[in-house]
């Protein structure tokens, strides 16, 4: 099991984008835990014995905050009984997550540059944007969908499809840190251009604020989304795992209830707020900075 | 006139009308969902590189031509289909594979709405000089992240090692050369040969009005005359064209795929021969069986291992994808395992288990609209019963599986292998 720990985390280099992100963050997020890939180092995993994995385990059981997801045709009464039969059996003494759930990171006083190289063939940018203020939460989801996470996004329609210098560009917003992650494939002679470019769509929202019909039509997408996630109970466990750490346990009609009260000047607002933190850059070695 | 069309296994009743211009369309309405999805698919894809059109003159066109059209159809003179679907909240994508293309949307409102800005675009095809080479490089830009992919690449390799002369072994989306030929013309070419009402279906599930379907279909389906489009035998050996592939990119172990290569008769017995085989290489190598607990002991493979089956117009072969240090010894151990189970093979026992978990595994696909509009897509595509998949899994036996093990040839194979330097 160990061994294939750490295959797992070895092998995230033959996912481009995967370890693009992993070692961008060691610098995005320097002393933080979210420097740390989400399954730990290879020299974490080769120290762990028998008796460490054991004693974490226990430590899990006692200590950790349990959520119990079900969803589906059924009152769920019979597992109710299985798993507090199952846990009153044990001695626990449950960490409590702290609500709200903030954990920023710390806008850096200079944006820093990292360019790291192997054999490849299409570069891959990650420009991490920060911000010291407090966001809020539901314009802030609502600006990363209108820069890049809708296909009619100003990613998408920009640099997509108006300048051609990608397949893929992206961002997401993350209220807990205060991060804007925004990421692309691009060429490596179009890499200081596809920065540039995220970058003056950025700086066009939070001058000029975003449209009416950006607006509209970012809420009549998510209402879409929401709306759907019942009709499978594994969307609905998704959502509600990801409410958790939000801080806010409530429905997606509940969720899409509070993003319909945001406004352009809201979104202007959050993009206003953000500076470049860390820019980072996977390419081929073949290739000059 | 609507057919209905009752499946006994999965106890629905699929609405199948064909338009007056001759496109198919599946229909599965689905109580208690609030999402509906609509799909429209031709039967034009990747290795559909040399056609003839009513038995006419043979017309070859350069690889990637159907990915490229997948990108172009959605832009009109006026607007994009992005643009309109935005304006409804829609989610819409297409997509391309070795054997066709397809189109669709997932709404829970405006399903109508949805369905004719989809159909519009899809009839009503836009190709200029500008707009085809604006496309070239977000097209060459997908085909380099795909080429650094090494799943991608081992399979790819893969399929090139199995197959010599059939067309599915080249990459879907072309290559950067491939693609610098196409023009409008050739999409143009390609659209008015594929993109005919014989050659076209459309499927929807989930919760929609059927008689809104037809009218919209009617109205945005009309002209177009059915073609016969045909494409010259390919005359590819039974024998795998190279045994061994290999190629170094940056992996943190070796991965490989192994290959056998098997014969493709018809939709009908392919689905037959994917659904046993399933099966078969599921009792031999799967999860659950001696072989993988053996290897896995032996630090040979590790969790990233999985058997499977790849299927499609003209092209069948099982296959098994895993990770390790030496592949080759994991190759011996199959081949080894195949020949022993000749002579002892999977209990009947274990046959109905791992029935029962690929029946299971389908049964799932009936729970979202989007995977019913697929899988109602699949069997259209291949001019079987909209539930045929789902029936094959429930009709299968163990004699079924044992003839596949029979056949099976364990020296056919290809093995496929991206390690690092």
């Amino acid at each position: 099991m160990k061994a294939e720990l750490i295959d797992t985390i070895d092998s995230v280099i033959n996912d481009k984008s995967a370890f693009a992100a992993m070692n961008a963050a060691k610098t995005a997020f320097i002393g933080e835990p979210s420097e740390l890939p989400i399954n730990g180092t290879h020299e974490m995993a080769e120290k762990v014995n028998p008796r460490s994995a054991y004693a974490a385990y226990r430590k899990l059981l006692s200590t950790g905050h349990v959520e119990i997801m079900a969803a589906g045709c059924s009152d769920f009464e019979e597992s109710r009984e299985i798993f507090t039969k199952a846990f009153a059996a044990l001695n626990r003494d449950p960490e409590a997550i702290c609500k709200p759930r903030r954990a920023p990171s710390a806008l850096k006083a200079e944006p820093v540059y990292v360019t790291d190289k192997m054999p490849m063939q299409q570069a891959i940018l990650r420009v991490y944007l920060k911000t010291n203020e407090d966001v809020y939460r539901y314009a802030n989801k609502m600006f990363g969908v209108i820069l890049g996470g809708m296909t009619t996004s100003r990613f998408f329609m920009n640099i997509r499809e108006k300048q051609s210098l990608c397949y893929y560009c992206s961002c997401i917003p993350a209220t807990i840190s205060r991060t804007l992650t925004c990421y692309a494939g691009v060429e490596p002679c179009n890499i200081k251009k596809a920065e540039e470019a995220m970058l003056a769509e950025i700086r066009d929202i939070s001058e000029n604020g975003v449209t009416r019909e950006e607006l509209e039509c970012a809420k009549r997408e998510l209402s879409e989304s929401y709306s759907a996630m019942s009709d499978s109970a594994s969307s609905l466990i998704q959502w509600y795992m990801g409410q958790i750490t939000d801080g806010d346990f409530i429905s997606p009609e509940e969720y899409f209830g509070e993003i319909s009260k945001v406004t352009a000047e809201d979104v202007r607002k959050i993009a206003a707020k953000y500076s470049t933190d860390t820019v980072y850059v996977l390419m081929s070695e073949d290739n000059d900075d | 006139m609507t057919e209905k069309i009752y499946d006994e296994i999965i106890r629905e009743t699929v609405l199948k009308y064909v338009t007056e211009s001759g496109v198919t369309v599946y229909m599965l309405p689905m109580k208690g969902s609030s999402s509906a999805m609509a799909q429209i698919g031709a039967r034009f894809g990747s290795l559909d590189n040399c056609f003839s059109v009513n038995g006419g003159e043979v017309v070859n066109v350069p690889d990637g031509t159907a990915h490229y059209l997948e990108h172009k159809l959605f832009e009109s003179e006026e607007k994009d289909a992005f643009s309109l679907f935005a304006q409804t909240g829609a989610y819409c994508n297409a997509g391309t594979s070795f054997d066709y293309t397809k189109y669709y949307f997932g709404c829970t409102t405006n399903f109508a709405k949805n369905l004719d800005i989809l159909l519009s675009f899809v009839k009503d095809p836009y190709f200029t000089p500008e707009n085809v080479e604006k496309e070239r490089g977000i097209i060459g830009q997908e085909i380099t992240m795909y080429q650094d992919n090494p799943s991608w690449r081992v399979f790819l390799n893969l399929i090139g090692g199995i197959y010599s002369k059939n067309p599915v072994r080249n990459d879907i989306a072309g290559s950067i050369e491939s693609i610098s030929r196409i023009t409008e013309k050739t999409l143009y070419d390609c659209y008015n040969a594929f993109y005919n009402p014989a050659n076209m279906f459309l499927t929807v599930a989930g919760n929609f009005n059927p008689d809104e379907v037809i009218e919209v279909c009617e109205k945005r389906l009309s002209g177009g005359k059915p073609l016969k489009v045909t494409k010259p035998p390919v005359d590819e050996p039974e024998g795998v064209f190279q045994k061994k592939v290999e190629l170094v990119m940056p992996v943190a172990k070796p991965i490989f795929e192994i290959g056998f290569k098997e014969k493709w008769e018809n939709p009908a017995a392919a689905l037959e021969d994917y659904v046993s085989y399933n099966i078969l290489f599921d009792s031999l190598f799967g999860d659950s069986s001696d072989f993988f607990e053996r290897m896995r002991g032996r630090g040979l493979i590790n969790e990233e291992w999985s058997p499977s089956v790849s299927s499609g117009r003209g092209f069948l072969f099982p296959m098994l994808h895993g990770e390790g240090e030496n592949p080759e010894a994991v190759l011996e151990e199959v081949q080894k395992v195949v020949r022993d189970s000749k002579k002892n093979p999977p209990s009947k026992a274990v046959f109905e288990r791992l029935k029962k978990s690929t029946y299971g595994a389908m049964v799932k696909d009936y729970e979202k609209s989007s995977s019913v509009a697929s899988t109602l897509m699949d069997a259209a595509l291949s001019d079987l019963p909209p539930c045929s998949a789902i029936d094959a899994a429930a009709a299968s036996d163990y004699d079924d599986m044992l003839r596949r093990l029979d056949s099976l040839d364990e020296e056919n194979v290809c093995i496929s292998i991206v390690k690092g330097e």
